[in-house]
């Protein structure tokens, strides 16, 4: 159902944000 | 007087009397001009945050997109999911170069910022010059908030632009930047909790025998088969294909360099801070547009003899849905999206003046002392402010027919002329000014061919900025491999010791 699919694509932006966030270099802590 | 609109007075008059506060609150923290313009590294994740979720969000968050999802069905949720996905997304490229960058030349505007990062006064002052049209943008909101006050509240139309333009003026006066993010702040947790009410009666299927599969199946009955199992509604100019989308999606990938959304980044207290401000900003701002469903939710409870406006199906659905006192809430969370759009704009246009035309272009030609220079800032930020919102005010009196035709002159301008700069050229240590400055004008150039009736006519804003956009990545990435690297002493001096690009 494509209701579901859109749910999952703003799910699926929150994981990469916070993969990129916390598990990359991209913004530095200091 | 009916019992909703006797809550909506009630608490609009909470909400403004909670605003001057806010104002005077904001009045105490400003200083200096500086902290007028940016109130520099005051706030934690949580407030910008919200701040920043409430500025993007406008009146159309509330009433327009849910009345799309009302008319057209699924197709039309594209736009509420993509375009805060992209202006996140845009975020993380921007939000830590335009904060470094303040720490560390004391730049105080998206303009400034872009002049300071390629070294350049013409791109400061042409991107100071097109953000001018940003008054579009204050008077569509203008516009809506005088509909809102008239349709929901049985106020004139002229004297609830009065009103709207008064509240705004006595807080940003006083506080501005400050003010304008803790009234943000106040009003973003006003409108997420309007969200978040409506995102749960969608998926209880609120107000509609047999919950969620009785609205499903309601919705189908009633809007045919299109409605709800279709990604594209064939034809549409917006939602046609998956082309377009795309494009939509790519518009609003340098959303967030609008210069009252961009300054919001220099207020932010640490990197650390930083990080999690663009993670809560992911959610939040994904969230609130969710708002949208309340439309589908409304083709299911609301009558279809009642043959209501789109734009009105939340408040109906509300009105539906929930006692007076509870959709009275409603009128102050749709205020709460215009007026936090608003306040951050009319900041940015004083400041064009007040910072990108005199403090960096006049003061230093005409040597006027720091003193001197620093009360006539202040003076311009100030007073600023009642010359942005008169103009704003005439203009929404008799509004001109093709105002949304204007609004995206600016808009679509803007995001244009800044993505190959700020989103290619703060990434890249080896970007050239010569590049930016050809893909400034190539992209704003050619989103107006694109878009203006005096072109190609391209009705579709996001459409014609997102090819625009593409072109002025295209045209910065190529301008800098055709171009001599920038000396490593200028690299130096931007990104600091590590010069490799």
């Amino acid at each position: 159902m494509i209701l579901a699919w859109y749910a999952g694509l703003v799910l699926a932006s929150w994981v990469i944000m916070g993969f990129i966030l916390f598990k990359t270099n991209i913004i530095k802590d200091d | 007087m009916n019992s909703t609109i006797f809550w909506s007075w009630l608490f609009m008059g909470i909400f403004v009397l909670g605003m001057l506060y806010l104002g005077w609150l904001g009045m105490k923290k400003t200083k200096n001009s500086d902290d007028f313009a940016t109130a520099r590294s005051s706030y934690g994740y949580l407030t910008l945050g919200l701040a920043i979720t409430a500025t993007i969000s406008s009146g159309s968050t509330f009433m327009g997109i849910p009345g799309l999802a009302f008319s057209m069905g699924a197709p039309s949720l594209w736009y509420p999911i993509l375009y805060p996905i992209a202006t996140v997304f845009g975020m993380l490229l921007i939000a830590s170069y335009v904060k470094k960058f303040g720490d560390k030349f004391g730049t105080r505007t998206i303009p400034e910022f872009m002049g300071e990062r390629f070294n350049s006064e013409f791109l400061r002052i042409v991107l100071a010059l097109v953000s001018i049209l940003l008054i579009f943008y204050v008077v569509s909101q203008f516009v809506a908030a005088a509909t809102m006050f008239q349709t929901m509240m049985g106020l004139d139309y002229n004297l609830a632009l009065f009103l709207t333009g008064a509240i705004l003026a006595a807080y940003v006066f006083m506080g501005g930047s400050h003010s304008d993010i803790m009234t943000d702040a106040v009003q973003g947790f006003l409108m997420l909790a309007i969200a978040i009410v409506v995102i749960i009666a969608f998926a209880t299927g609120a107000g509609v025998e047999g919950g969620f599969s009785g609205m499903m199946d309601l919705i189908n009955e009633r809007r045919g088969e299109g409605s709800l199992n279709q990604l594209f509604a064939p034809g549409n100019i917006t939602y046609g294909s998956a082309w377009l989308v795309f494009l939509l999606f790519v518009a609003h990938i340098p959303f967030s360099i609008l210069p009252h959304i961009g300054n919001k980044f220099m207020a932010i207290k640490s990197g650390k801070e930083l990080k999690k401000l663009v993670m809560f900003c992911t959610i939040v701002a994904t969230t609130m547009p969710a708002m949208s469903l309340g439309g589908l939710l409304g083709i299911a409870i609301i009558d279809p003899s009642q043959n209501i406006a789109a734009d009105q199906v939340i408040p109906v659905v509300f009105n539906e849905l929930f006692p007076p006192v509870i959709a009275g809430l409603f009128a102050v969370a749709v205020l709460s999206a215009i007026m936090s759009t608003s306040d951050g704009l009319i900041v940015s246009l004083t400041q064009i003046v007040a910072n990108d035309l005199y403090r960096k272009t006049i003061v230093p030609r005409k040597g006027i002392d720091k003193e001197k220079a620093e009360k006539v800032e202040m003076l311009i930020s100030r007073y600023g402010t009642f010359v942005v919102l008169g103009v704003a005010i005439l203009m929404a009196w008799n509004p001109p027919q093709s105002l949304a035709v204007f609004l995206w002159i600016g808009i679509g301008g803007i995001v244009s002329a800044t993505a190959g700069p700020l989103c290619v050229g703060t990434l890249w240590k080896r970007a050239t000014k010569s590049a930016a400055i050809f893909s400034m004008l190539a992209g704003s150039i050619a989103y107006w061919i694109i878009y203006l009736p005096i072109g190609f006519g391209f009705t579709n804003p996001f459409g014609a900025a997102g090819i625009s956009v593409l072109i002025g990545f295209v045209t910065m990435f190529v301008g800098t491999l055709v171009t001599a690297k920038p000396a490593d002493k200028e690299i130096e001096r931007i990104f600091g010791n590590d010069i490799s690009a």
